[in-house]
């Protein structure tokens, strides 16, 4: 899924400057999820607004990230001086997208993609580099994982299983030789991994996919 | 030819020491710091922003230590060039003779003076010591199209005997050994015990017939020093019956520097051992007096030894 | 102070009932809601509350660990603390406090009211 937090209250009420009719817009796919960007968290925001002094109102849409699902929203939008998504990066654009003319702030900071690995802490799992290569690292992915995106192991700082640069956080090199381990597999380890094709991932520029056989 | 490949290669105990470039622009801290170890070791490291603090360059602050007289080791560092910076200054040095590489990764830039940054880690130091192999062995660019002229460096690496998973420390270093590192340095040690048992380990590989290994080794200057490396540097492991010894003496300064000639003198008895590398840092004035009471002094001279 | 009470069925609603009766009382209550337990007042729910004249709300029920619905009091603390830094944060003066009762216990009802009628809202008001 995809993890944001949401920005200082702060620095919201800076964006929506001197606006007065405000939309909280949720998303209700991932950021409902890891609990800052649902229904719940735009109904708070919205009635802080409103103690503040705003004429704001909420609203929550299953997908904030496809246009099918914003385009009943565009009257709605009309009706307001701004809007502010409680969705990630993605969704954010798309209200863009609908060309409303109305201002539209980000809410959220989105911060990675990742997973709960516990109640109420999510963990980075994938930078998306577009070569999946984890199956070589008994699933750990050290692109993601690796402060230094390390791929013949670890660096001089790996101490009793957590990382130099943030001590709070696992080596993960020392979750991947664990595994391998396990695995029986620490063979592998041994293998001089070639400098990765950044290509594939954003350094390449830009990303798309096209399916031809769905294409209108 | 690299003078430290031709001290290592005769079997000469080599020493080799470290200098930080200056966070500024005057040349004269490099020479200064260079005419202080002439004479005393055999070829000096030149840090590549080390601790990702922002300094002169490497490869600038080679090119003043080459005027005094002294051999550098260029130290570079995969945090802050891509492959195509890293090919580009490898053979820059070539070029203008540094005969001696260090490829590390390098420090993350949290943990320097700009945590802002971006950081690069196109490549790791193992693939960094392979590409420049291959440059220089095979005549080929990392992307396998042809280069040309003399590429005759002599190429070395980092290495921690005590970072964790401590079990996979050797078969990492088999593996840069592999990829091209024919020099090794060390992380500081003061730890000797666990030490031997690496260097028991790298032997019993066969590494250290593959590869120079050469010992490195920190003067502190108080207990205070040690206890801050103690918690603060990733790497290093400092048993606390030293620090205990530092803080009992009357005169820590000079019980530092005698810790440090034990550890030389002690290391220098360890199978596979052929030499130290001495990271007097922001001290290196005090390098001479180290190799002097070491016993290792007179430097083999030009001349003594037959280049192969 | 305009204060708005929601009490749980279990112990805070007979408590701040007693209290009432038995006591007069200057303290400016809007009025006391009923609810089946703490944990079912969802922080919208308070935030909603405090949108209109209402300055503070306080939630009375059961101590944490004898809480009838086993987490309910645990939650609406947790709650309660969350609401109150989401008002410190958007600069809000009006806050949220939680008391912990039994049904015969009732100086603790005016202990808390006297405390958040009186505390300007930076100082965090704890139960
Ligand atoms: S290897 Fe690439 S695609 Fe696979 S988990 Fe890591 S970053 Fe994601
Ligand atoms: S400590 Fe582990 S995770 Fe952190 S940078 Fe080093 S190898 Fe990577």
């Amino acid at each position: 899924m995809i993890v944001g937090e949401r920005k200082p209250i702060p620095e919201i009420l800076a964006m929506l400057g001197d606006s007065k009719k405000v939309l909280v817009l949720g998303c209700g796919t991932c950021v409902t999820v890891c609990l800052t960007g649902g229904d719940k968290e735009a109904k708070e925001l919205a009635s802080l607004l409103r103690i503040k002094g705003y004429e704001a109102d909420s609203f929550t849409v299953e997908r904030q990230c496809e246009l099918e699902f914003i385009h009943p929203l565009r009257e709605r939008i009309q009706s307001v001086d701004a809007v502010i998504s409680l969705a990630c990066g993605i969704g954010v654009q798309a209200l863009y997208e609908l060309d409303s003319g109305k201002s539209i702030y980000p809410g959220l900071n989105t911060t990675f993609m990742g997973m709960p690995v516990k109640q109420g802490n999510w963990e980075e799992r994938c930078w998306g580099c577009g070569d999946c290569i984890i199956h070589l690292f008994g699933g750990t992915c050290p692109i993601t994982r690796c402060a230094k995106s390390l791929l013949n192991g670890p660096c001089g700082g790996s101490k009793d299983g957590k990382c130099e640069v943030k001590p709070d956080r696992d080596c993960a090199w020392q979750l991947i030789y664990d595994r391998l381990k396990k695995l029986n597999r620490l063979d592998w380890l041994l293998t001089i991994q070639p400098p990765k094709d950044w290509s594939t991932s954003r350094y390449g520029g830009h990303r798309k996919m096209t399916r031809e056989d769905m294409l209108l | 030819m690299s003078w430290l490949k031709q001290v290592l290669q005769s079997g000469h105990f080599a020493v080799t020491a470290e200098v930080g470039p200056p966070k500024g622009s005057d040349p004269q801290v490099i020479r200064k710091k260079c005419n202080l170890l002439k004479g005393f070791v055999d070829a000096v490291n030149i840090t590549d922003n080390q601790t990702a603090i922002v300094r002169m360059s490497s490869f600038a602050s080679c090119l003043i230590a080459q005027e005094q007289g002294i051999e550098p080791v260029m130290q570079m560092v995969t945090r802050d060039r891509n492959r195509i910076a890293l090919q580009s200054d490898f053979l820059g040095a070539c070029a203008l003779g540094i005969p001696n590489l260090l490829c590390l990764t390098g420090d993350h830039q949290s943990m320097g003076n700009h945590p802002q940054s971006k950081n690069v880690y196109d490549i790791d130091s193992i693939q960094l010591l392979q590409i420049f192999k291959n440059m220089r062995d095979q005549k080929v660019f990392q992307n396998g199209e042809e280069v040309k002229g003399e590429m005759n460096v002599f190429l070395g690496a980092g290495e921690s005997p005590y970072a964790d998973p401590l079990e996979f420390r050797a078969l990492r270093l088999a593996k840069k050994i592999a990829a091209g590192a024919e020099f090794i340095q060390t992380q500081a040690i003061f730890d000797v015990d666990i030490f031997t048992q690496w260097m028991e380990e790298v032997c019993r590989l066969g590494l250290h017939k593959k590869s120079f290994i050469l010992a490195g080794v920190i003067p502190v200057k108080s207990a205070k020093a040690l206890r801050y490396m103690k918690n603060e540097v990733p790497g290093v492991v400092i048993p606390d019956s030293l620090i205990e010894r530092m803080e009992a003496a009357v005169d820590q300064k000079a019980e530092g520097v005698e810790v440090c000639i034990e550890t030389i003198q002690k290391v220098a008895q360890i199978e596979g051992v052929s030499g130290v590398h001495i990271m007097a840092i922001a001290w290196e004035s005090i390098v001479p007096e180290i190799v002097q009471r070491s016993g290792l002094l007179p430097r083999p001279a030009k001349g003594e030894i037959t280049s192969s | 102070m305009k204060i708005l009470v929601i009490a749980c069925d279990k112990s805070g609603y007979p408590a701040m009932i007693k209290y009432t009766t038995e006591n007069t009382t200057n303290h400016e209550l809007i009025s006391i809601l009923k609810v089946p337990c703490l944990g079912s007042v969802k922080e919208s729910d308070i935030l909603e509350a405090l949108e209109g004249e209402c300055d503070r709300v306080l939630l009375v029920g059961c101590p944490i660990d004898s809480c009838f619905h086993q987490d309910g009091s645990r939650f609406a603390q947790r709650r309660v603390n969350r609401i109150n830094h989401l008002l410190e944060e958007a600069n809000i003066s009006k806050r949220v406090a939680i008391s912990f009762v039994t049904a015969e216990k009732t100086s603790e009802i005016k202990r808390t009211l006297d405390l958040i009628s009186s505390t300007p809202a930076q100082e965090e008001l704890k139960p």
